[in-house]
């Protein structure tokens, strides 16, 4: 297997063909080698690396089970949306490795699996139930004692993970007060951060990510020098993720402990989430987002050496990959997943493309580019109206011209409202509704 | 077409799965959820609902209207961190 | 209009596609022939109390008339599946109150007494004795704790489809997204339910229903209103005033873990409950007061931390434990404590079915049964004692062992 981590090699030619991706891996920082434990193996790492990049890297893709087939899963889209990379870490259940960075003395195990995630038995109820397990209707026809029979072993085998080991006691949440926070620090709501700050108020940023950019940071072709900077006005929490909003109140978490924000006007622009798609087989470990793939990329990590990337977007990607010497990696630009082929992990797939059926094979890993859809969740725990676009084929907030919602003070703008649109758009609709959100609380000045 | 397509990896609900329940009656989103189990995992629907939306629609042949409620919290949160907060709040 | 039903007798009209509407429809049909009913619901089935409870049943109460009831309900959990056909994931791992002061243990004793009187296997357990039912349980001042190792939890939606589907196929007609907006009278009685077609959008600080066809009027001889928390508002219609209020419940689940709690675990100092249900989830809430009256579905900063504290104080180890959702419903709260059920003075078709103080739910199986009978002309005793009119003649009932 040739190495999953890029070589000064692989870097000097990235340097000289993909500049803006070389100016990405040069602006990480790469701690001192260490070793990490999964399921009783010691995997190669670099302090504060994420721990699902440090399992990439040593080709451990089957991470969890899925709770009721048993299928094999693994990290799908690296940046918390799903549930794939989900371990047992340091005594916690479901802990995502994808948000988690090593430490010295951790371990980290695989849940709902016997003996392993590599090889679980329980995969027999895969097989068994080949179209789906109808839970409502299981075993009601044999009379009440093969009834409970059944619902005795079925809770046995239910749920992700045992209890944790130790106790954890409460840890005390921050509080603060702002004048505007905004969520997400990608292109949109750095200029609606800025906007807010150059009109003299408080702005509070956050996001999950480790620095603030966005999702311009895993379009690997736009140069860093061309994106969008935080105004050192504004306060910004990174690795800090919004998790709830109620009235005025606004709880962020940075994975330990919460924030609690009260904020007199709220802008959301966190965004789209991305999503592989349904096609048979779609959560095969080596699946990824076109974005999940250029994420581990630019941390220096090649989620797979032999992908197939499917989709425009992916193969623009791809091409970046393609750079690199000793991998086979493949390209189709217009086609259509029907099917990742392989029970444990990917190991070809059917397309189509031209409405011809295409078998591809001799891959370990798919590397799909479906539109991200808006992440209208937490502006509508907020309030705001949440609609169905036809062009955005999903679902997204209702706002006026200027970014406001059906509820005074809240905000949204950017992907989110926009669905696929340029760095600059982004950033122009964000800068535009901070300035309106600025002079909406510029007129309800408190005194 | 063999094998599956999950609609929802973290309950592991299927395409299939949600044709059966739309061919049962659950023609809204919020009957199909309750019906399927999607989107009340580990992921809270980030991944899955615009996926059966669609699904929805293209059975009823009408445009999706509303998503499921959203509910807090928007990504897991740990009893600890939530008991740290000022029971004071609204 | 035609609904397409069959059967002889009255026609009835249920106003609440719960738990407790559909049990009574279901009860109508299959026990006195009564198939001529049509259920209706301005949602979907399970988007009331019905689909936002915790799924506790117990026989665990204070007062004779509940536990005797329960016991019932009980039985009927047990056998659900097999005789309505769909699965409800009724767990018996038992009711476990804890009582942390001298008032509260000597309450719970003369409940256990009561209960063993009424033949419940209900027994007092001292701190350590409940700490070897729930090993991870901190019983850091428990005085006192009560186990009934037969209550238990149900996955509470497929209970609804159970009795929505059987009365179905006996005949009843069920209209989801059908707003009641009125109704028709005649010589004193009702004649008729005025409804409409409607698309519901739920919004935290209020439901708005989208007209989505023309108002009709569905002839009746008979009205069951088991809309609960929104059965004073409709009662408004006829000119009938009912006492009980609506009061939002928040309620919490947390990731699904492999099973380790048996019984649902009550605290009646601070009306902490929480259970694990068949999924894995630790699924619970607690009082919170106080609570703006009023119909209100939203979620509160305020309710998760109070129930992850009073939470953590029972189970330490849960503190790494991540809470996936949060939701809220409605109580429908009744100045004594008992549920209002029964044929008011001055409208004698019509059927009260509310009231049901948040334990509507488990209790809606024999309910159902009972209200069935009533309908068909055999009002059992029990309808008489839980009338609307003990409140004027001043009302001795109570019960204490109210949770969330």
């Amino acid at each position: 297997m040739p190495p999953r981590r890029l070589s000064s090699h692989d870097l000097a030619l990235l340097a000289t063909h993909h500049p803006a991706l070389s100016a990405r891996l040069a602006a990480r920082t790469v701690g001192s080698p260490m070793t990490v434990v999964h399921d009783g193996v010691g995997v190669a790492a670099f302090e504060g690396e994420v721990l699902a990049l440090s399992l990439l890297a040593a080709d451990r893709l089957v991470l969890s089970r899925s709770p009721k087939y048993h299928r094999p899963r693994g990290a799908t889209c690296l940046r918390g949306h799903c549930e794939g990379c989900l371990v047992r870490y340091d005594g916690e259940p479901n802990v995502m490795a994808c948000l988690s960075t090593v430490r010295r003395g951790a371990e980290a195990h695989s849940q709902n699996a016997f003996p392993t995630a590599g090889l679980d038995l329980m995969r027999v109820t895969d097989w068994f139930f080949p179209k789906h397990l109808d839970h409502h209707h299981l075993m009601v026809d044999f009379g009440a004692a093969v009834n409970r029979t059944m619902q005795r072993l079925t809770r046995k085998l239910a749920g992700l993970g045992t209890l944790p080991e130790e106790p954890r006691t409460p840890v005390e949440a921050a509080e603060h007060t702002v004048d505007a926070l905004v969520v997400g620090a990608g292109q949109s709501g750095i200029g609606a951060a800025n906007a807010l700050a150059a009109a003299g108020l408080r702005v509070l940023v956050c996001d999950e990510a480790p620095a603030p950019g966005g999702a311009a940071l895993d379009a690997l072709d736009t140069p860093l020098d061309t994106l969008a900077r935080l105004d050192p006005r504004v306060g910004c929490l990174t690795g800090t993720a919004a998790v709830a909003t109620y009235d005025d109140t606004t709880l962020l978490v940075d994975g330990v402990r919460l924030y609690s924000v009260r904020a007199r006007a709220r802008v959301f622009a966190n965004g789209g989430i991305a999503s592989v798609g349904t096609f048979v087989n779609n959560d095969a470990p080596g699946v990824y987002t076109r974005d999940a793939f250029a994420r581990a990329l630019r941390q220096g990590v090649l989620a797979s050496d032999r992908a197939l990337f499917v989709g425009p977007g992916a193969a623009a990607l791809g091409a970046i990959a393609k750079t690199l010497p000793h991998r086979g990696h493949k390209i189709e630009a217009e086609g259509t997943v029907v099917e990742a082929v392989g029970s444990g992990r990917v190991k070809g797939a059917v397309l189509t493309v031209g409405g011809a059926r295409r078998q591809v094979t001799n891959i370990e890993a798919l590397v799909v580019d479906t539109p991200a859809h808006a992440a209208y969740e937490l502006a509508g725990q907020a309030g705001a109206e949440i609609v169905w676009s036809p062009a955005m084929r999903c679902f997204t907030p209702q706002r006026t011209p200027d970014g406001a919602t059906r509820v005074p003070g809240v905000f949204v703008t950017g992907s989110l409202c926009l669905g696929e649109a340029t760095v600059a758009a982004r950033h122009a609709d964000g800068a535009r509704v901070g300035a309106h959100a600025a002079e909406w609380l510029n007129e309800r000045a408190t005194p | 077409m063999s094998g599956k397509v999950l609609v929802c990896r973290c309950e592991d609900v299927t395409l299939d799965e949600v044709q059966k329940a739309l061919e049962a009656g659950h023609h809204d989103i919020e009957s199909v959820k309750r019906y399927t189990g999607f989107g009340t995992g580990w992921c809270q629907g980030k991944q899955c609902v615009v996926a059966c939306a669609r699904v929805i629609a293209e059975h009823t042949g009408a445009s999706p209207t509303l998503p499921i409620t959203p509910r807090p919290p928007y990504h897991p949160v740990s009893l600890a961190a939530l008991a740290g907060l000022d029971e004071e709040a609204p | 209009m035609s609904d397409g039903v069959t059967g002889k007798g009255p026609r009835v009209a249920v106003l609440g596609a719960g738990i407790l509407g559909l049990s009574t429809a279901w009860h109508l049909a299959h026990r006195h022939g009564i198939r001529d009913v049509v259920v209706l619901d301005r949602g979907y089935l399970c988007g009331g109390a019905s689909g936002r409870n915790g799924g506790g049943v117990r026989a665990q109460f204070s007062s004779e008339a509940n536990i005797r009831l329960m016991r019932e309900s009980i039985e009927i959990c047990r056998d659900f599946a097999a005789t309505m056909k769909i699965n409800v994931w009724f767990r018996q791992g038992g009711y476990l109150f804890l009582a942390r002061d001298a008032a509260r243990a000597a309450s719970l004793e003369a409940s256990v007494k009561l209960q063993n009187a009424c033949g419940l296997s209900t027994r007092l357990l001292g701190p350590d004795e409940a700490q070897r039912v729930v090993p991870e349980l901190s019983t850091r001042g428990v005085v006192a704790t009560s186990y009934n190792p037969d209550d238990g939890v149900v996955f509470p939606w497929p209970f609804v489809w159970g009795y929505a589907r059987a009365a179905q196929s006996l005949g009843v007609a069920l209209r989801t997204f059908t707003e009641v907006i009125g109704f028709e009278t005649a010589g004193g009685r009702i004649v008729g339910v005025r409804v409409r077609p409607v698309q519901l959008v739920p919004f935290a600080q209020g439901d708005t229903m989208v007209p989505a066809g023309e108002p009709y009027v569905i002839a009746c001889d008979h009205v069951v209103l088991a809309t609960g928390a929104w059965s004073p508002g409709l009662a408004k219609h006829l000119g009938l005033a009912l006492p009980n209020k609506p009061h939002r419940h928040e309620i919490c689940s947390t990731e699904p873990l492999k099973p380790w709690l048996g019984p649902l675990v009550a605290d009646l100092t601070d009306g902490l409950y929480f259970s694990q249900s068949m999924r894995g989830e630790i699924v619970g809430g607690i009082s919170v007061d106080p609570v703006p009256e009023g119909i209100n579905q939203a979620s509160s900063a305020g309710f998760v931390t109070k129930y992850a504290r009073a939470l953590l104080r029972c189970v330490p180890r849960l503190g790494g434990v991540k809470v996936l959702r949060q939701w809220a419903g409605c109580y429908d709260i009744t100045p004594d404590g008992a549920p209002i059920v029964g044929t008011p003075e001055g409208f004698d078709n019509l059927t009260l079915a509310c009231g049901f103080m948040g334990y509507g739910f488990m209790m809606a199986p024999v309910m159902g049964k009972l209200l069935a009978e009533h309908i068909a002309g055999k009002t059992p005793p029990l309808v008489h004692e839980w009338s609307l009119e003990r409140f004027a003649r001043g009302s001795t009932l109570r019960e204490t062992m109210i949770l969330g």
